[in-house]
């Protein structure tokens, strides 16, 4: 069974690429392009990871982070946050709010799945 | 024969060798397992390497060498031969084909064309060089909540190299009452074999770094001390000791057989003799001198100074709190860099007073020589981290319970010679004493491959001791945790060497006064491990400041387990008992500190009041408290030689807020109240 991954960032380009990459590895892709909307994507369905951006209109990363760390289906799920090297004080909040790894934008697809595979087999 | 005939020969010779090494290459590939086939390409090269030293072509065979030293590595399994390394051996062979043949045609081969080509072979018999590292990997314990899973990281480990061994260790998971299956509470140790270097390893635990304790240092390959022939010969049974010895006093020194051979008179071996001693002497000097003996009293003074500045720190911290307004943002920033520059000079000014324990470990050699001796042992001490630091006090304290431990360990861990044979193990038994520090630990491991604990001699001991009423509902924990229990000895006839059971409650009771603790890893017939975590220093600590009456006190975090306002139905008096309360189903006994201390309080019931509960010798007690205050790092100072000394008062140090507190000695109370108790 493949597994399923959900990208979250409003950037169609962005989210293209990583759901290229991923599908191409052998992964389900779910696609949302903001914090609210990966929430009601979410429902009922089973997630094996999630990969957010951080900075998106309507709820950002940061916020769907912690909102998935309180429901009870992913509570345990892997969680990686798009930053950049700018991002620092972001990404120590999205540490905080329970992500459990990150990626420096820009990177290569194989950074990308190397990451990926970190978190699901 | 001339000379030309002989460079002929070396020529036909080295092109048949080429001709092998290549097919040799190409196979090894397919099979990299194939032993044979590595040794045969190596004699091939080690030929060639050889005679053309012979023939003055000494550029060649330093060429050689370096191959040479690639496939010495591969022949040894420290190499593995990937594609990259048999790419490049196979470009060395075309450029050796190359050399031969200008040797054959008289011309001159530009060695300057093959010096990137050499450097690169001699990174690879470098870099590749397999070692192997401990990996030491304590998760944090809300690793499962930030949605990470500990496994796949040692499934990582296994793609950088190979995992010679693991071990979990499970001696962190509280009781089932207690057990909260969101956290983490195992710990693992990894030895992994691999080519990499220290900073890959490091990268695998990229995300789990933060809360997680990771420490990975490279092992020193034992094997690695080759032996004196003299003592290999003994070993293989070739020749007699004493004949070794025989053999050495007729050995001449180096002067002696050069004045007998008239090359040099004695009086110049005198004096060269003499010059050499002088430059010892002036490297002994240099090696000394980057150290300044400084008088501890100087440096305790300086250690207090620095302590009063942490204290400073936490009164501005209050004040900005305090104050909140702009201002106070902007002063904040500040601060927090005058407090980061703070905790550095506080973070040297303590390791002035640390000390390596590598002195003292070496002590233990030579105990284990003598002990190993007269139980007719053959025991040797492996010792790691001598460099790890340790507070001068804590280092002087925890000598005598090391020297207990080596000696448990060799009594009554490790076996007999005839009985190791037997159980298939090496005949020569092996202790290890490392130390190594983890975030604000250090912990120090005596290691021994012997029997193991035994559950059962235990259980009967302790039984027959009194010590337990019954072996039902223990697990293997409780059990080997007896041994640290007064009175336990497991010995069955006295030794002279580990004593009369007055042993591990003793070494037990000294690490706790460290505000350190021990804990037991055992497996049957694998061996035993020791491990004491102490703290880095003495004078630091972090303590939880508590109020009684008018009163501010501070407990040491350290022997702090929880605290809590207890129910009112919780609260009982027992028959000879005295007052306990209920947590959780757990009756503990509540002291009164008002009582103890003699001192007001302002809640005298203790549902209106808090009760810390701390642990002392693996017993819980409730300290009734008026109310926690906070928690801080607090600089513990003596009380002078004006004060006697009290029982129950550690030392005290000077708050935050400015006002002086008294820090409690935890132990001191228990023992107090508990022998008021049965008066």
């Amino acid at each position: 069974m493949a597994k399923t991954v959900l990208i979250v960032d409003d950037s169609t380009s962005m989210r293209q690429m990583v759901s290229f990459t991923l599908k191409d590895a052998g992964y389900e892709i779910v696609e949302a392009v903001n914090g609210r909307d990966a929430l009601n994507k979410v429902n009922g369905r089973k997630i094996e990871m999630v990969i957010t951006d951080l900075n998106m209109p309507e709820m950002d990363g940061i916020e769907l982070i912690r909102q998935l760390r309180c429901s009870a289906g992913l509570r345990f799920t892997p969680i990686v946050m798009l930053t950049t090297e700018s991002q620092e004080s972001k990404k120590e909040e999205g540490k905080r709010a329970g992500a459990s790894g990150w990626i420096v934008k820009p990177f290569t697809p194989e950074q990308l799945v190397s990451v990926v595979k970190k978190f699901v087999r | 024969m001339d000379i030309e005939k002989l460079l002929r020969v070396f020529i036909d010779e080295a092109v048949e060798r080429i001709g092998e090494i290549e097919d040799g290459l190409l196979e090894i590939e397919k099979s990299p397992q194939d032993m044979e086939l590595i040794n045969s390409i190596f004699r091939a090269a080690h030929t060639i390497k050889g005679s053309s030293g012979t023939f003055g072509l000494s550029d060649i065979s330093r060429f050689t060498h370096c191959m040479e030293e690639i496939l010495d590595l591969m022949r040894n399994g420290k190499l593995i031969p990937e594609k990259e390394i048999v790419n490049t051996l196979l470009e060395a062979n075309d450029i050796l084909k190359e050399m031969i043949e200008t040797v054959a045609s008289g011309g001159s081969f530009d060695f300057s064309r093959c010096e990137g080509l050499v450097s690169r072979m001699k990174s690879l018999a470098e870099k590749k060089e397999l070692r192997q590292f401990k990996i030491i990997f304590i998760p944090s314990a809300d690793l499962f909540r930030r949605g990470i899973e500990p496994t796949i990281i040692i499934e990582d480990l296994k793609n950088i190299g190979e995992i010679v061994d693991i071990q979990a260790y499970s001696d962190e998971v509280p009781t089932l009452s207690e057990f909260n299956p969101e956290e983490l509470y195992l710990r693992w140790d990894i030895l992994l074999r691999t080519d990499r270097e220290e900073s890959e390893i490091k990268e695998v635990f990229e995300f789990v770094e933060d809360g997680s304790k990771i420490k990975i240092f490279p092992v020193t390959d034992a094997e690695k001390d080759i032996p004196f022939l003299g003592q290999m010969l003994i070993k293989e049974g070739v020749v007699a000791p004493e004949d070794v010895d025989a053999a050495l006093k007729t050995q001449k020194r180096l002067g002696e057989i050069l004045v007998e051979e008239g090359k040099a008179t004695s009086e110049e071996i005198e004096r060269v003799i003499a010059k050499q001693r002088n430059s010892k002497q002036e490297s002994f000097k240099k090696s000394i001198t980057s150290t300044i003996r400084v008088d501890l009293g100087k440096l305790d003074h300086l250690v207090n100074i620095v302590g009063e500045m942490v204290i400073i720190h936490s009164m501005f911290q209050q004040f900005i709190n305090s104050n909140g307004n702009r201002e106070a943002e902007k002063l904040d920033l500040i601060f927090n860099q005058l407090q980061r520059i703070g905790k550095d000079i506080q973070e040297s000014v303590m390791s002035l007073r640390m000390l390596p324990v590598g002195e003292v470990f070496h002590r233990f050699t030579r105990l284990v020589r003598e002990l190993s001796e007269t139980r007719n042992k053959e025991i040797e001490l492996i010792i790691t981290g001598e460099e790890t630091e340790l507070d001068k006090g804590v280092l002087e304290k925890i000598t005598d319970p090391l020297v207990h431990l080596i000696r448990n360990a060799i009594d009554h861990g490790i076996e007999e010679t005839e009985e190791r044979i037997a159980k298939g193990k090496p005949a020569r038994g092996r202790i290890h004493l490392s130390a190594f520090q983890l975030g604000d630990s250090v912990y120090i491991e005596v290691e021994d491959d012997g029997r193991g604990l035994d559950r059962e001699k235990i259980l009967r001991k302790a039984l027959s001791a009194g010590l337990i009423n019954s072996g039902e509902g223990l697990t293997d924990d409780q059990i080997f945790n007896l041994i640290f229990q007064p009175g336990f000895s497991t010995a069955e006839k006295v030794t002279d060497i580990s004593g009369r059971g007055v042993g591990m409650d003793v070494v037990k009771k000294n690490i706790e006064s460290l505000n350190g603790k021990i804990f037991i890893r055992t497996k049957p017939d694998a061996g035993t491990t020791i491990s004491i975590k102490l703290p880095l220093t003495l004078a630091i600590i972090d303590g939880l400041t508590v109020g009684i009456g008018e009163e501010v006190f501070v407990i040491p975090i350290s022997s702090v387990i929880e605290s809590l306002r207890p129910e009112r139905c919780n609260v009982k008096t027992l028959n000879e008992k005295g007052e306990v309360i209920n947590v959780r189903d757990e009756y503990i006994p509540l002291l009164r500190l008002h009582e103890i201390l003699d001192i007001p309080a302002m809640k005298i019931k203790p549902w209106e009041a808090i009760v810390v509960v701390t642990s002392h010798e693996d017993k819980k007690y409730g300290l009734l408290v008026d109310d926690l205050i906070g928690q801080q790092q607090v600089v513990i100072k003596n009380l002078g030689n004006a004060m006697p000394k009290v029982r129950d008062i550690a030392g005290g140090t000077i708050l935050g807020d400015g006002r002086v507190a008294l820090v409690l000695d935890v132990p001191g109370i228990i023992d107090i109240a508990t022998k008021a108790l049965m008066n």
